[in-house]
């Protein structure tokens, strides 16, 4: 009786810490990952971003569509706001949000939208994490 | 020159320069927040936007572009009967406002129960894709990833349909139990589902996007409304309209995983680009709510001029426009039908006006879905750069976007005006206080409806097939419900056939009076187009036309006729421009049609 009740409470245990982990962050079959992208390998159209805002940033690996645009989204300058980038013009260290989602064991990108550090939105996530509210992780 | 004159010179130049360095201006941040100082152009405009708010005008027929932030309106596309929803062309990726390509807008016609595509580079209605009949389209919002497919909610029919828009070939799937209410629906970003209300069953409805079937109903808030799938497509957020609530789904397990109160009449949602935040229309506390979806609370609330329906994000998340019902007092009147208004308000934090609402404008119609792009995206074709369009199409960084699409010519680019009550007779009369119901005078049947919020009497109508029809519409509301506001009209539209037709507009102390020959048999549920209080959606009746000998139903009328929508148009020409309805009923085929 006693193995059985603990096989019950160790299953619960696991499948309560499987949900508790399952919003620790950013997860691979999220649909938009926040950060700095860390690498870019052009021939191979591939970009890695690390995230930021989480508890453990974590480095997704993000192959480009086609159609996957490159585009200012925030700006200090107010003439850059909504421009096309060409992907020569991607820089390393650049802060960006990128839209996409995963296919067949990769992650495809959809669209890059390169954002401003002193951004409101970006300074509230980074307040925020300063307080220790993570994005994507639940209260 | 001696040395005293050029003493004075050099004196001279520097006053002039000293002058000039004192009158530049530099640009402090609230300068950058007025549209009013400009930045370097490219090109000699006194004023360029950086956004552009498309809007589905509701009764006017037309699409709305608004710039962003000037508010002021660039344009009035002519669309159709009774514009609602759209997503723009691309992807669906990221929040409301997609990834557009600029290619198109495809946007709900619930009047004439149909999608009416505009070419968002000629400016113009491309092409109408014709719903399966019998089915009472509302929303089409929703796009499969990959750009390929819409899927639209049949209200009226308690139908659901998922359509290929390259030709308008069609899966059809009919929501039990029935009465069911297909409302506004989203599609998940990771291609897997599309979430739609049902505010007969209280509930979220979930479906497969490929293969498209019907999975589930999760119980949510009483009659929610609007339904929207954040950035990072963890959560659906849904409007529990009558529940001042926001029901939180969980994409991932499909259940309710937080209900977050809210403000009271809560409608529609503009998520951020992020996921951050979610901003709500809330109908009766007449304010926007935000709702903090990492700390899953609401944070704040910002007031508005009021009666909210719709809303809009700006794609940099700077400004949200409250897309308000009504302008009670705030505009000179226009007549039976009131200007209603937008209204921009400032949501950057670090903004000295962050919360308050930095402009408000009259607008024509009753505009639905709201969704901005960045006005980059559309293309200068007006200096000398047209025939671009039809090469070489245009680039958006390194993405080469063209109009060659699969049965589209890439040398023609059709500029449509679908027929908007063309040949209809419609006219007002003193205020009719016949008993309501169908009487023959003559050869005429004569139909009085009252309306009221949120109903009519009678809600069934019955005329024979070929029968010349005279309907009576006649306003009784005395308080519009909880609005209590006086420039309420009531409306009355038979979705379909007869919407093209019969448009009327019940204003107070007059009778509105439209004539029609019933000449094709079927079932079709009538609603009010005048936006009218928070049940205002459900403010329906039906409209049976039956054929010799027996009685019209969603499965016996003259549907497949009426399919090809070939009323839609003035010209046989044009008709070459219409693709879709019964023909390519069910042909989709469905585990072969990837929506990523």
């Amino acid at each position: 009786m006693k193995k059985y009740l603990s096989i019950i409470v160790a299953s619960l245990f696991i499948l309560s810490s499987g949900v508790a982990f399952s919003y620790d962050g950013s997860l691979a079959d999220d649909t938009a990952y926040i950060g700095k992208i860390t690498k870019i390998d052009r021939g191979a159209r591939v970009i890695e971003l690390t995230t930021t805002f989480e508890k453990t940033p974590k480095t997704w690996k993000l192959n480009m569509q086609d159609e996957c645009q490159i585009q200012v989204m925030t700006t200090k300058d107010p003439s850059e706001r909504g421009a096309f980038k060409k992907f020569v013009e991607l820089k390393e260290g650049t802060l960006a949000v990128v839209y996409g989602w995963p296919k067949d064991g990769k992650w495809l990108a959809r669209k890059i939208s390169i954002l401003n550090p002193d951004d409101y939105l970006v300074k509230r996530l980074g307040d925020d994490a300063r307080a220790g509210i993570f994005f994507g992780h639940e209260p | 020159m001696n040395k005293k004159g050029i003493l004075a010179l050099i004196v001279a130049v520097f006053f002039v320069v000293g002058i000039a360095e004192a009158r530049k201006t530099e640009l402090t941040p609230a300068d950058e927040r007025d549209w009013q100082v400009i930045a370097p152009q490219d090109s000699d405009a006194p004023l360029r936007d950086y956004a552009m708010l498309y809007e589905a005008g509701g009764h006017d027929g037309m699409i709305g572009v608004i710039g962003i932030p000037s508010m002021k309106p660039y344009r009035y596309i002519q669309m159709g009967v009774d514009m609602h929803n759209f997503p723009f062309s691309g992807s669906n990726a990221g929040n409301n406002n997609g990834t557009p390509d600029g290619k198109y807008l495809w946007v709900s016609d619930k009047g004439a129960d149909a999608v009416i595509e505009l070419n968002l580079q000629t400016g113009f209605a491309e092409r109408i894709l014709a719903n399966p009949k019998p089915f009472g389209i509302h929303h089409s919002a929703a796009m499969s990833p990959n750009g390929k497919y819409i899927f639209l909610t049949g209200e009226l029919s308690g139908k659901v349909a998922k359509m290929r828009v390259s030709d308008g070939a069609t899966t059809v799937i009919d929501v039990p139990p029935a009465p069911s209410a297909p409302d506004y629906p989203d599609t998940s970003k990771d291609g897997k589902y599309l979430f739609a209300g049902n505010y007969y069953h209280s509930a979220t409805m979930v479906f497969s996007q490929d293969p498209f079937k019907f999975i589930k109903e999760i119980p949510v808030g009483k009659n929610p409304h609007g339904h929207n799938v954040e950035p990072r497509n963890r959560w659906v957020v849904v409007c529990d309209k009558l529940s001042a609530t926001q029901s939180i789904i969980d994409v991932r397990q499909l259940k309710v995983h937080k209900v977050i109160p809210v403000g009271a009449g809560p409608l529609h949602n503009q998520p951020d680009n992020f996921g951050k935040y979610n901003y709500i229309s809330s109908f009766v506390s007449d304010s926007t709510i935000k709702v903090d979806l990492g700390r899953m609370q609401m944070v704040d609330e910002f007031p508005i001029h009021y009666r909210v329906g719709h809303n809009s994000i700006a794609p940099d998340n700077h400004y949200y426009v409250s897309q308000n019902k009504y302008s009670t007092g705030l505009f000179n009147p226009t007549g039976i039908v009131y200007a209603i208004n937008f209204e921009l308000q400032d949501i950057d934090e670090l903004s000295p006006t962050y919360g308050k609402s930095v402009k408000i404008v009259p607008i024509n119609g009753e505009p639905h879905e709201g969704r901005q792009i960045f006005s980059t995206t559309i293309q200068r074709w007006n200096t000398g750069k047209g025939e671009e369009l039809f090469t070489k199409g245009y680039e958006l960084g390194d993405v080469k976007v063209n109009f060659n699409d699969p049965g589209k010519s890439s040398k023609l680019r059709p500029s449509l005006a679908p027929i908007h009550l063309a040949g209809a007779k419609r006219y007002f009369i003193p205020r009719d206080d016949g008993k309501p119901g169908v009487t023959k005078e003559g050869d005429v049947y004569v139909v009085r409806i009252k309306a009221f919020s949120y109903g009519y009497i009678p809600r069934f109508i019955h005329v024979p097939k070929g029968a010349k029809v005279r309907i009576i519409l006649t306003n009784i509301d005395k308080a519009a419900g909880l609005t209590k506001n006086p420039d309420v009209t009531m409306g009355f539209l038979p979705a379909g056939y007869y919407g093209q037709k019969t448009r009327l507009d019940g204003v107070r102390g007059m009778s509105a009076v439209g004539e029609f020959v019933a000449d094709m048999a079927g079932e079709f549920e009538f609603y009010c187009q005048q936006f009218c209080g928070p049940l205002h959606l459900e403010m329906r009746g039906t409209l049976f036309v039956d054929p010799p000998g027996g009685q019209a139903s969603l499965s016996v009328g003259d549907y497949d006729e009426m399919s090809k929508l070939e009323y839609q148009v003035d010209e046989p020409a044009e008709r070459d421009f219409i693709t879709g309805g019964n023909r390519l009923l069910n042909t989709l085929k469905e585990g072969n049609e990837p929506a990523i």
